[in-house]
């Protein structure tokens, strides 16, 4: 008998100013900054490894469209994470995310401050732990209040039915 | 009743000057040289195919911002290897033989910095039994002159299905 496999869905990890899975400070980041997370631990043991990302910045008056942020995902086995990025919230340099793995960016789609700018993908994470880090190419501070701009990553693993 | 699928996690394989899984000698590593690693025999039988690798690499003072050394995987079926690259930790003695490898990536300079690791990881697939590791050196500067400080691991990550 045949058993399709389909996409599980699982609860989102959040990373944000506060109140998230993990703390990333993007109220205000201003422009040329790259701010890595806290480190998020997954734990122990088997884990899902295909997860759904879904960034949700805005910025501040006025911003210019096409402009944009990078979105990178920095792995870590306990010892060594990609980009030498450490665990906790920061600002990093550039040439730190030479090393990582860059999921996408989030463009400026309207130039109005204080709305969202919305893009996903999904992305394969194998390592315990994980960071994720922004980068802001666009010319202005990202929007100066907190939880406006976040990331998830929501595990969407593979099931047998 | 429906069952995902997860990912495991196995012992890891690593590549070193000394005390590893098998050799590769990366302390001093030349800039503008290449070496592959002594071949790793991952058994008879079945296997993991799915790996996430990392390499940890260090280089001595003063190392520039953007330059980088390159990770490729070498796989053989124990007679034929990609490359031609043997199966002894060995200089690679031609550029060339590493354009029929596999790229699993680069490790980039990401501080001028010596004596610092910088690290990058990935995701790959193994099929073959026999695979080793090769590392060229396109960096301004030599590897850092000090055993074990750069290294290579490939950690075994099969789908598993859950109960």
């Amino acid at each position: 008998m045949p058993n399709k496999i389909y996409r599980a869905i699982e609860t989102p990890i959040t990373f944000k100013d506060s109140g998230g899975s993990a703390v990333i400070t993007l109220q205000n980041l201003g422009t040329g900054i790259a701010r890595v997370s806290a480190r998020y631990d997954r734990g122990a043991g088997d884990l899902p490894r295909r997860y759904q990302w879904r960034a949700v910045f805005q910025w501040t008056t006025t911003p210019t469209v096409n402009q944009y942020a990078d979105i990178y995902l920095a792995e870590s086995d306990g010892t060594y994470a990609d980009g030498t990025v450490g665990t906790a919230d920061a600002n990093i340099v550039v040439g730190q995310l030479y090393n990582l793995f860059k999921l996408g960016y989030n463009r400026v789609a309207a130039s109005s401050a204080a709305t969202n700018m919305i893009v996903s993908g999904n992305c394969l994470i194998n390592d315990r732990y994980f960071s994720v880090i922004v980068y802001n190419l666009s010319s202005v501070n990202f929007q100066n209040t907190a939880n406006v701009s976040w990331v998830s990553f929501t595990p969407v693993p593979d099931e047998l039915q | 009743m429906a069952h995902k699928v997860y990912r495991a996690i196995g012992t890891p394989i690593t590549f070193k000057d000394s005390g590893g899984s098998a050799v590769i000698t990366l302390q001093n590593l030349a800039a503008g040289a290449g070496r592959v690693s002594a071949v790793y025999d991952r058994g008879a039988g079945d296997l993991p195919v799915q790996y996430k690798w990392r390499a940890v690499f260090q280089w001595t003072a003063t190392p520039v911002v953007g330059y980088y050394a390159e990770i490729y995987l070498v796989e053989s079926d124990g007679t034929y290897v990609d490359g031609t690259l043997g199966s002894s930790d060995a200089a690679v003695s031609a550029y060339g033989q590493l354009e029929n490898c596999w790229q699993l990536g680069n490790n980039f300079v990401q501080v001028a910095t010596g004596a610092s690791n910088m690290v990058v990881s990935g995701e790959c697939t193994i099929f073959d039994r026999y695979f080793s590791v090769a590392i060229w050196n396109k960096a301004t500067v030599n590897f850092q002159n000090t055993a074990n400080v750069s290294f290579i691991t490939f950690t075994p990550v099969p789908d598993e299905l859950q109960a």
